[in-house]
């Protein structure tokens, strides 16, 4: 598969829907979302819980487990391989190699009962389709600590003598291990203290600069969004309501869903809460109501949300919104702003 | 045969009720005292459990059983018990150890409660399913073990229960004689007791967990 | 303007040092202090990252933990060691809102449980119908009612009403002081402003003061009058709020807040280093920082720093830092304790 073509997305994501299977009925944890990931851009995939970011994360590494599925989309890859049609077989040669993941929590993924040098020996050794001697495999390791910002001593390390700042890099180190051009990182930050969280974080931007990889940020914290992100998209409900470059929304929001989560985002310049109106009346997915998905919590509802659900469309150049305040613009085809 | 097993299962159940019900409450208790009150009051309870464990029960149970020319079954039910009970409190301690440190039980705490209403008031209604399994296979470990007593000929001898009916059919050679309807009628019955507790258990944990409960 | 006449709560010199296995010790906190005055009722934040001691503080405070020395004295009673009884009473007058919405209701019982025992072991009304009116009063401060709650199974609940409730308990013995430790970390961010108002609402009206703790600078810029910014178990930097986040002193602290994403300013330049150091034992010399501080110098590695004067108008605010020593001797004019305090 050609990766030349410069001007393909690195990602492009059509019409994904998720579904888990409950008691009462399908939910839609993913309800139809397309966006697309410039190639060299970091998408920032922001939402709070229950939103479907993370599951949408799980959805493009084929890692969502039952009762959960992937019931419609497509997800190519540089143009090309549809990550959500690959077979078995293909996918163990995709994953690593072409798309990686950087999980949330560190503690989920590394394996305890080995030492670091092995744990990143194991995924380039796997995925490496050839034999990689020992030599090598240390010059490698040693270059992604470099990458990674981690003391040489950690390679004889095991991950429980390692604070969280540094198995997080750790976690970063395997993602990026065969340099792929695409890395997911899910939530890389959210369990770290708030100086480790920034050592982190400028570290996956110096490894982004450095090898040129195309990243997808889940995240929940609109100012981290702020310093990582290049473009960011505001998941609610399993819907993405809002998408265009970073400063932009960041600094005019307009759907109302992402008006309200700046509002709250408290800065250092406040003082006294100004309640902006979270409520709690989070929607049924189960039985999603006709009509827009934010219908509950909407201070600019119309009539018209409560009967037609708005599509995600292209306004003010290159932003796209899903709300019915914005009707007179283009409709977005398949996420391309 | 019929009247035989009519007879005895009910012993046998009884037995199997008294020792692992006994066992369960004392093993509760002091699970209870040794996880929440930690401490000395736990070393030394843990000693004691641990003690009692290592003793190897058939064998004391043989030399206590022979002791008593006539053993009714409560009496077999409470020398049971008193080997019964050091597990259950080893896996009580270990529960109510990690639920200690739950929001719940510090909102008691701050709300006034006494520390017996924590443990029993508080924290054991959330046990239930774990206490309603333990006595189940409590249960089933102590039919078996008082059968297996029985079985060597320790058992009561006036009135029949599973086990004694076994004893009797080996004592009479009824498998070398291929008599199987003497000893397999028992043998039958005491698979049937041991599913049943199983399944007993699966109930059980639906009832006692509200999430579980179906809605109406 | 600290109010001269009994505080309402102080702590000194509390230390608290856990046994690690392999003989090793870990220090959740060394020589703390803390003064919360009778009145006016304020929220009094103490921020720290993990490893701090703030979680430790909490449970001190609330008689879960006994420290290994120094003493905590509500309203010239000393409480770090109290028979049941006097506990029962102690909690009369200070509660808590904790972390976890879904651990604090005990999922057997409705959420009336969680009131009715309170009810019941403080005596706090007599007929049912008094004890009716009173949850109905604490739930509505926090905006919830009765009919939609109380008959409720706690995984009915969201989080954010779960929290509530855990406010509306706390309201219902209308404590002298609330401990609040780290109350809106789980909730999402467009639900928190509610609880926080929740919490400013008490203490201008109920006359409630809180220990609000917390990791998160921005919500203790919007609600706390004072601050404690803890670091690795000591305070390395006290005072007003608006004085202590506006202008952080102590290079922590500093690197601290100039770490917090925000929406309109992005983060300038790297941060040096910060290798993550493990806690120190006891008995480690000079200051804590030391590793990891740009600024550091041979006499941080003497003693820890007391907490030195900063600013000598209005409130105080002071800075456990060597850069500061210079501007603080002059202004002491008592004996100080270790720590700064007088």
């Amino acid at each position: 598969m050609n990766a030349a073509d410069a001007s393909e997305p690195a990602l492009t994501v059509r019409e994904l829907r998720v579904e888990y299977a409950t008691e009462r009925g399908a939910l839609a944890a993913v309800n139809g979302i397309s966006f697309t990931v410039a190639r060299g851009e970091i998408l920032g995939l922001v939402g709070e819980s229950g939103c479907g970011k993370t599951t949408t994360a799980m959805a493009l590494l084929r890692l969502v487990q039952h009762p959960g599925r992937i019931v419609a989309g497509q997800a190519l890859l540089d143009g090309g391989e549809d990550l959500i049609a690959l077979d078995e077989r293909r996918l163990r040669s995709v994953r690593w190699q072409r798309i990686a993941l950087i999980p949330q929590g560190a503690l989920n993924s590394l394996n305890p009962i080995m030492r670091v040098k092995d744990q990143l020996g194991d995924v380039i050794r796997t995925h490496e389709h050839r034999r990689v001697g020992a030599a090598e495999l240390r010059q490698r390791i040693e270059r992604l600590f470099s990458l990674v910002g981690l003391p040489p001593r950690v390679y004889r390390l095991y991950p429980h003598e390692l604070s969280g700042g540094m198995k997080q890099r750790v976690c970063i180190a395997m993602a990026i291990a065969l340099e792929p051009p695409f890395v997911i990182a899910d939530e890389p930050t959210s369990a770290l203290d708030v100086i480790v969280q920034r050592v982190v974080a400028q570290t996956l931007l110096a490894v982004k600069q450095r090898l040129g990889m195309s990243l997808l940020l889940i995240g929940h914290d609109m100012g981290l969004m702020a310093q990582m992100a290049d473009r960011v998209a505001v998941m609610y409900a399993g819907e993405i309501v809002e998408i265009g470059q970073t400063r932009e929304v960041l600094g005019e929001p307009l759907h109302p869903y992402t008006q309200i989560l700046i509002a709250s985002v408290p800065t250092m310049k406040t003082r006294g809460i100004r309640d902006s109106g979270g409520d709690e009346s989070a929607p049924d997915l189960t039985n999603r109501p006709a009509g827009c998905i934010f219908q509950g919590r909407c201070p600019k509802m119309m009539d018209v949300c409560l009967t037609v659900s708005p599509e995600l469309r292209r306004t003010r150049g290159n932003r796209g919104v899903a709300c019915h305040l914005y009707a007179d613009t283009t409709p977005v085809c398949g996420g391309t702003t | 045969m019929l009247a035989v097993v009519v007879v005895g299962t009910p012993r046998t159940l009884y037995v199997g009720l008294v020792a692992a019900g006994l066992g369960l409450v004392v093993g509760t208790i002091l699970g209870f005292l040794a996880g929440f009150s930690r401490g000395a009051t736990d070393a030394a309870i843990t000693t004691l459990t641990d003690v009692v464990l290592t003793i190897p029960p058939i064998a004391v149970l043989v030399v206590i059983a022979a002791f008593f020319t006539e053993t009714s079954i409560t009496l077999l039910a409470l020398i049971i018990a008193l080997f019964a009970w050091p597990t259950a409190a080893r896996q009580i301690r270990a529960q109510v150890l990690s639920m200690r440190e739950q929001g719940y039980v510090k909102m008691a705490q701050l709300s006034g409660a006494s520390t017996w209403r924590v443990m029993f008031a508080e924290m054991m209604p959330n046990l239930l399913p774990y206490l309603a399994a333990s006595f189940m296979s409590m249960m089933a470990a102590t039919i078996l073990v008082a059968t297996g007593l029985e079985t060597l000929g320790l058992g009561s001898i006036r009135l029949p229960t599973l086990g004694t009916t076994i004893n009797n059919a080996l004592q009479a050679s009824a498998v070398f004689r291929g008599m199987w309807w003497w000893w397999s009628p028992p043998v039958a019955i005491l698979i049937i007791i041991f599913l049943s507790l199983l399944l007993v258990t699966l109930g059980l944990d639906q009832v006692a967990n509200p999430r579980l409960r179906k809605r109406v | 303007m600290i109010d001269s006449t009994r505080p309402l709560l102080q702590i000194n010199g509390v230390t608290k040092v856990y046994q690690a296995g392999r003989g090793q010790e870990v220090v959740a906190l060394e020589n703390f202090n803390l003064t919360i005055p009778d009145s006016p009722a304020r929220i009094v934040a103490v921020a720290g990252e993990s490893g701090s001691g703030k979680s430790t503080l909490a449970g001190i405070v609330l008689g879960f933990i006994q420290p290994t020395s120094g003493q905590i004295i509500f309203r010239d009673h000393s409480v770090e060691r109290l028979s049941r009884r006097d506990r029962a009473i102690y909690r009369r007058h200070v509660q808590a809102v904790f972390q976890d919405p879904y651990g604090v209701f005990n999922p057997f019982y409705r959420i009336r449980h969680a009131f009715d025992v309170a009810i019941r072991n403080f005596k706090l009304a007599h007929s049912r119908g008094d004890a009716r009116k009173l949850v109905e009063d604490a739930l509505s401060i926090v905006g919830l009612r009765g009919d939609e709650i109380l008959d409720r199974y706690p995984y009915q609940l969201s989080g954010g009403q779960r929290q509530r409730v855990m406010m509306a308990r706390a309201y219902l013995l209308h404590p002298d002081l609330i401990v609040a430790d780290e109350p809106v970390s789980m909730i999402d961010a467009s639900l928190r402003a509610s609880i926080l108002a929740i919490m400013e609402r008490m203490r201008d009206i109920d006359g409630i003061s809180f220990i609000y703790i917390t990791h998160d600078l921005s919500t203790a810029h919007q609600i706390s009058d004072e601050i404690y910014v803890l670091y690795q178990g000591s305070t390395v930097e006290h005072g007003a709020t608006s004085d202590v986040l506006d202008n952080p002193t102590h290079p922590y602290a500093r690197a601290l807040i100039a770490s917090i994403p925000e929406i309109d300013r992005r983060w300038e330049g790297e941060i040096e280093g910060l290798n993550e150091e493990p806690q120190r034992g006891k008995g480690a010399s000079g200051c804590s920082f030391y590793p990891r501080c740009e600024h550091r110098m041979d006499r941080c590695l003497s003693a820890p720093p007391s907490l030195f004067q900063i600013s000598s108008e209005g409130e105080p605010h002071r800075s456990a830092c060597y850069l500061y020593e210079s501007s603080a001797s002059e202004q002491q004019s008592e004996p100080i304790q270790k720590d700064g305090q007088s």
